[in-house]
């Protein structure tokens, strides 16, 4: 490459590069690639975590089930909603006409598509059941810290800026508490606890 | 249960015969302009950083209905049958979100004992591939099932029909066939591609029953095996190999071995793990068996023996070995002469094998082929007496030696049915293809041995339109049980027949039910008389070499011939991947001046047919001279795309085969003379190795059992360096820290743990022409060594070497020379002891893959696409599939060693020792692989670990390795030491 395709090439980068950065109101908005926090996409249904986990206190685990057995958080089957929107037709308008899409999908035997919220590279293994269930001595790791208080949330979103440095820190904080309090588990840092 | 709509991690490829040209194409485009690709991938990362501003949105839809017991993500063993082949054996497969993903043997069968072999490992790629069977046909068009149902009954209950199968041994499948039979007036015919019925025929004379008996071996101390590849491919390896390792397996305070004499003129895994494997001609087996016969009954009544070449001195060994242990000595024999199997009917007598290491009451039902049956059938399509044949898990174009006649003959039958899972040259020659359930989708029983009643499960929806072969028969009957689910049959005739009480639900969740105990039978009485005066004692003569076919330990009959997993795990033997080849001997070879790897035209007439078979030449020492070995089961012209793809090398059209059919070479009970000429041309087989000596370096380390009950690190001695001459600090290990050791003693070279690597782990196929780059892909490969008998390093002209077989994978070194040259960490230490790879991080240096001593290390050149996407299904979803560019290797199947501590934890208990197995230990036949953590005192491979026979591979180099290896001892006289002073063995 010649000095002049190359002075070329770097006034094309400042070019096109500098308004995009411009386009970042601060240095918390540059994301790198992968990283989606804050991703709350529009749902078939206008499902509200603050009234189900927040107003009417029902457990995360009532809907998200094996998640203390398994590597997915899972989405409740659609019986799991017909438990209650047999009965409970809605309220408000929106919530009214939200049940009723249930309900059809549920009638039909269509179910529902979602939009699936928080996703994982191909080459990430992440396991639920290690950290709802196992970490801390069997006492388990509460969702809210990885996944935001979802009592104030209405549609699942990304709470937190999850990066493999978020979980390795975690990981550190874990192992340096567990070594105060003399506990021998650790939470592994080793690669192949998530790639392999 | 939810079903992802991802993006799928290989793109779409639906044509593999293509594949190593496309990827020529993307190499030459790739290293032709460097610099635009560098360009493209700038471009490409700095969209990558403006796309990362919006999420993808990914979709996923939650079951209506979640099943109670099934957790998404968690995979579950559910208990099954082994159809790979007729021996049965039980399996517990994995499955997970409602699809297989992995056979596992079933630890408590009583037959398989937890092992299982490389075909029964390789049978999902059957269930996942798009070119079986989608639906009946008449000829090639789609039919609607009714109107096949109804010119198939038709055409039956027109008389006159025959209904062909293999080996059908289920008590429920047998009753259905029954049933058809009495209700359409039709004639079953069962055979077997390797029939056993020589054995069953030589019993039905000098027993009184036509029986296949169930061989022992776990209660034999002597062991002579003339021409039975019983660790390979004969009947039942898996449960042969379980049985012999009991004996051989000095891991538990055992000071004795048994003593393992191989007789044959093909090399055989059985021969290379033999105490002593003496050649011996395929024209020479009637002799030899009469003049063994005579000496131990120390008079002549078998008749005279033929002039043989096996030496005196050996022969007396044998005689000597088998009167020193009455009960607990065991003959088996391959050959496929009726006067043979009766020799070695009055041999077993004289040794009192019967009812001990030859098991008369819970005889085997692995073969029930009956040869006379087929002949007759034979006769019956030739008078044209035949008006309507189905043929049924059978394929005999393909595979019966008189292939060709019998398609000429299909022809001329009215109405020819297939019933098949796959099209195959059978299925495309018949008018009516009844599309088969997968035996990984379908509910069936089996009984391999008399009274071990054996279920087999559907693990997945069917994926086609898909029909279970016993309810069309029972529809094509009339029956009304066409119409129920077979499950149900099934079910009914279990309760009825099977259960004697016990619980079905239980039944179908352990998989069999073991009532070999209340089998009533009166012990057949030895006529003695029958097997005397045979006079089978002549040599057989002919002009040429002896051609010696046989069953390959990978590839079998053939009936898996469009499986890459299969084709590319290599011969144990020869290393060879991809299709057969001419096997002879070294010294042959020089004399008719054929090189290794010569294109060579094999010429034989066989029961009068003409067979030219074009072939590579491949140099196998230890063959019996003036012989050429052929395997079976290659040549398959109408497998699928792997038979046209792959495996093709440079040939094309009709040539484009993987190898050739050799069938036409069998003559029942007779031996073929040929000739071998070199037809110009090196068309070398690709091959994983292609080394076989050790020079002189102690890789496998062997001994002999005389030195070591004297000195128990016996051909061990070896010269550690100091543990602290490290250039970086030891590693401290305060949790666990893994260790696997290999029992080379155990050890059979059978390959079935090079299967189960790549299906567990995801490691692509990639052809002959990449393995001819050697560019495999094993995470695991099986070497094999030469007893050393060199000349300028090159193995030549020693007449018989033994061999050993040793399984080599990423040792996971402590100081691990990979560790140091990654530039970007990819490749670490883990607090665990193991040498992790993190493909995300990796940039392919290949530096590590250079660095390493053991070459384990493989790297992905190019993106594996799968030949079609339902093959997708078949990937491991705990494992990453690798992409372009990235360096690969063993984990130590850490995805199972994290599932085991989390389970552990969620129990909230230790960690029991052995509840962690690594994919190649628990299919491992003869269990010569131990998993654990060392720094459990109280641990398997802790004990195993100060056994004076661990050695590490290298350990000079002072890689510390977390993988060791145990020396293996053969019951032997030293073999003269070489004349540099390095003995032991290799």
């Amino acid at each position: 490459m010649s000095a002049k395709l190359a002075i070329l090439f770097l006034l094309l980068t400042i070019a096109f590069g500098l308004p995009v950065l411009l386009a970042f109101r601060t240095a918390d908005d540059i994301q790198l690639p992968g990283v989606h926090t804050g991703y709350q996409p529009e749902q078939p249904i206008p499902y509200s975590h603050r009234l189900h986990a927040g107003v009417l206190n029902i457990d995360c685990q009532y809907c998200h089930a094996g998640v203390d057995e398994g590597r997915h958080a899972t989405l409740p089957s659609l019986s799991v909603c017909m438990n209650c929107h047999n009965t409970v037709a809605g309220k408000t308008d929106s919530a009214k006409a939200g049940i009723n899409t249930l309900r059809e999908a549920w009638n039909s035997g269509e179910g529902v598509v979602w939009k699936r919220v928080h996703n994982n590279p191909d080459f990430v293994y992440f396991n639920h059941m290690a950290h709802v269930r196992n970490a801390r001595q069997g006492k388990g790791i509460d969702c809210a810290e990885c996944h935001g208080d979802m009592t104030e949330a209405g549609l699942g979103l990304q709470a937190k800026n999850r990066t493999m440095g978020w979980c390795v820190n975690c990981h550190r904080d874990e192992n340096a508490k567990y070594e105060q309090e003399g506990f021998a588990a650790k939470a592994p840092l080793d690669c192949d606890a998530c790639h392999r | 249960m939810q079903i992802e709509f991802n993006q799928n991690p290989r793109p779409a490829q639906d044509d593999l015969a293509d594949m190593p040209a496309e990827l020529r194409q993307e190499m030459e485009r790739v290293s032709k302009s460097r610099r635009d690709f560098m360009k493209v991938t700038g471009m490409a990362a700095m969209g990558a950083v403006l796309a990362g501003c919006t999420a993808p949105d990914r979709l996923v839809k939650p079951l209506l209905k979640k099943q109670e017991h099934i957790m998404p993500g968690v995979a579950y063993d559910y208990a099954s049958t082994c159809q790979a082949c007729s021996a049965n054996c039980g399996t517990w497969m994995k499955a997970r979100d409602g699809r297989p993903i992995k056979a596992e043997g079933a630890r408590d069968n009583p037959l398989n004992r937890g092992g299982l072999c490389a075909r029964g490992q390789g049978q999902l790629w059957g269930l996942y591939d798009s070119e079986r069977l989608k639906g009946p046909l008449q000829k090639s068009s789609p039919v609607k099932w009714e109107e096949l149902d109804a010119a198939v009954s038709g055409a039956v209950k027109g008389g006159g029909a025959v209904l062909l199968t293999g080996t059908v041994n289920g008590a429920c499948a047998r009753e259905q066939i029954r049933r058809f039979c009495e209700a359409t007036g039709a004639r079953h015919v069962a055979y077997d591609a390797i029939s056993a019925w020589p054995i069953a025929a030589a019993h039905k004379d000098t027993h009184g029953a036509a029986v296949l008996p169930r061989y022992r071996f776990e209660l034999a101390e002597v062991v002579v095996a003339i021409e039975a590849d019983f660790l390979g491919s004969w009947i039942s390896p898996v449960e042969y190999a379980a049985g012999w390792a009991v004996n051989r397996d000095l891991r538990n305070g055992r000071r004795t071995l048994s003593k393992h004499f191989q007789l044959e003129a093909n090399y055989t895994i059985s021969g290379a793990n033999a105490d002593e494997r003496i050649k011996l001609p395929a024209a020479e087996r009637g002799a030899l068996l009469t003049a063994l016969a005579n000496k131990l009954a120390g008079n002549t009544r078998f008749g005279t023996a033929g002039a043989h070449s096996v030496p005196p001195e050996k022969l007396d060994d044998i005689v000597k070995a088998i009167k020193d242990a009455p009960r607990k000595a065991l003959v088996v024999c391959g050959s496929d002469d009726v006067k043979h199997q009766k020799l070695v009917n009055a041999i077993n007598h004289m040794a009192q094998a019967y009812g001990n290491t030859v098991d008369l009451r819970n005889v085997s039902q692995q073969k029930l082929g009956n040869d006379d049956t087929l002949a007759q059938l034979l006769k019956d399509l030739e008078s044209g007496a035949v008006k309507t044949l189905i043929v049924w898990g059978a394929n005999p174009v393909y595979e019966l030696p008189e292939g060709a006649k019998f398609k000429e003959l299909l022809a001329k039958v009215g109405t020819t049915v297939a019933i098949s899972a796959f099209p195959d040259e059978t299925t495309t020659e018949c008018n009516w293809r009844a599309s088969a359930d997968h035996a990984l989708e379908s509910w069936g029983d089996f009984e391999p041995v008399r009274g071990l009643h054996s279920l087999s499960q559907p693990l997945v929806r069917r994926l086609y339109d898909t029909r279970n072969p016993l309810t069309s028969l029972l529809k094509w009957a009339g029956h009304a049980d066409g119409n129920r689910d077979y499950r149900e049959v099934l079910a009914d005739y279990w309760k009825a027949n099977v259960l004697q009480g016990g619980a079905w639900e239980a039944a179908v969740e352990r998989g069999f039910v073991d009532a070999q105990g209340s089998v009533v039978t009166n012990m057949p009485v030895m006529n003695e008389g029958a097997a005397t005066g045979l006079n089978a004692g002549a040599l057989a003569t002919g002009d040429g070499l002896e051609i010696v076919p046989y069953q390959s330990v990978l590839m079998g009959d053939g009936s898996q011939a469009n499986n890459g997993w299969l084709h590319e795990a290599g011969d144990p033997l020869t290393r060879a991947t991809w299709g057969n080849y001419v096997a002879l001997n070294p010294l042959t070879m020089k004399e008719l001046g054929i090189a290794d790897g010569d294109d060579v035209t094999l010429s034989a007439e066989a029961e009068g047919r003409k067979v030219e078979l074009k072939l590579p030449a491949v140099r196998q020492p230890g063959l019996a001279g003036k012989s050429a070995a052929v395997a079976l089961g290659f040549g398959r012209t109408q497998a699928g795309k792997i038979v046209y793809g792959m495996g093709t090398g440079a040939l094309t059209g009709a040539e484009a085969t993987i190898g050739a059919n050799a069938y036409p070479l069998l003559a029942r009970g007779k031996v073929v003379f040929g000739t071998v000429a070199k037809s110009g041309g090196n068309r070398k087989p690709a091959r994983i190795q292609e080394h076989d000596s050790q020079e002189k370096r102690p890789l496998l380390k062997e001994t002999t059992l005389e030195q070591w009950l004297g000195k128990p690190d016996a051909g061990n001695d070896q010269h550690l360096p100091p543990a602290n001459l490290t250039l970086w600090p030891r590693w401290e290990y305060n949790g666990h820290k893994w260790g696997l050791v290999v029992d080379l003693n155990s050890c059979t070279g059978c390959s079935a743990c090079v299967v189960a690597c790549s299906v567990e782990n995801n490691v692509p196929v990639v052809g002959r022409e990449e393995v001819a780059t050697r560019r495999e892909m094993h995470w695991l490969r099986m070497d094999v060594y030469y007893e050393d008998d060199h000349k300028d390093g090159l193995l030549t002209e020693n007449e018989n070497p033994l061999a050993g077989f040793q399984p080599m994978m990423c040792q996971h070194c402590e100081n691990a020379p990979c560790e140091t040259v990654c530039p970007v960490i990819a490749t670490s230490h883990t607090e665990e002891g193991l040498n992790s790879m993190t493909y995300n991080r990796c940039i392919g240096t290949r530096y590590c893959a250079n660095n390493c001593p053991y070459k384990v290390r493989r790297f992905n050149w190019f993106l594996y696409k799968h030949n079609d996407l339902t093959m997708n299904l078949a990937l491991n979803p705990d494992v990453t599939v690798r992409t372009q560019g990235v360096m690969e290797k063993c984990s130590m199947c850490a995805q199972r060693i994290y599932e085991g501590k989390r389970n552990a934890a969620r129990a909230g208990v230790k960690l029991p020792d052995g509840a962690i197995r690594t994919a190649c230990q628990s299919s491992c036949p003869t269990n010569a692989i131990a998993f654990g953590d060392v720094n459990d005192k109280d641990s398997v491979v802790t004990r195993l670990l100060k056994d004076p026979r661990n050695y590490a591979v290298l350990a000079e180099i002072n890689t510390r390795p977390a993988v060791t290896y145990l020396t293996k001892v053969r019951n032997r006289k030293a073999p003269p030491a070489p004349a540099d002073g390095h003995g032991g063995g290799h």
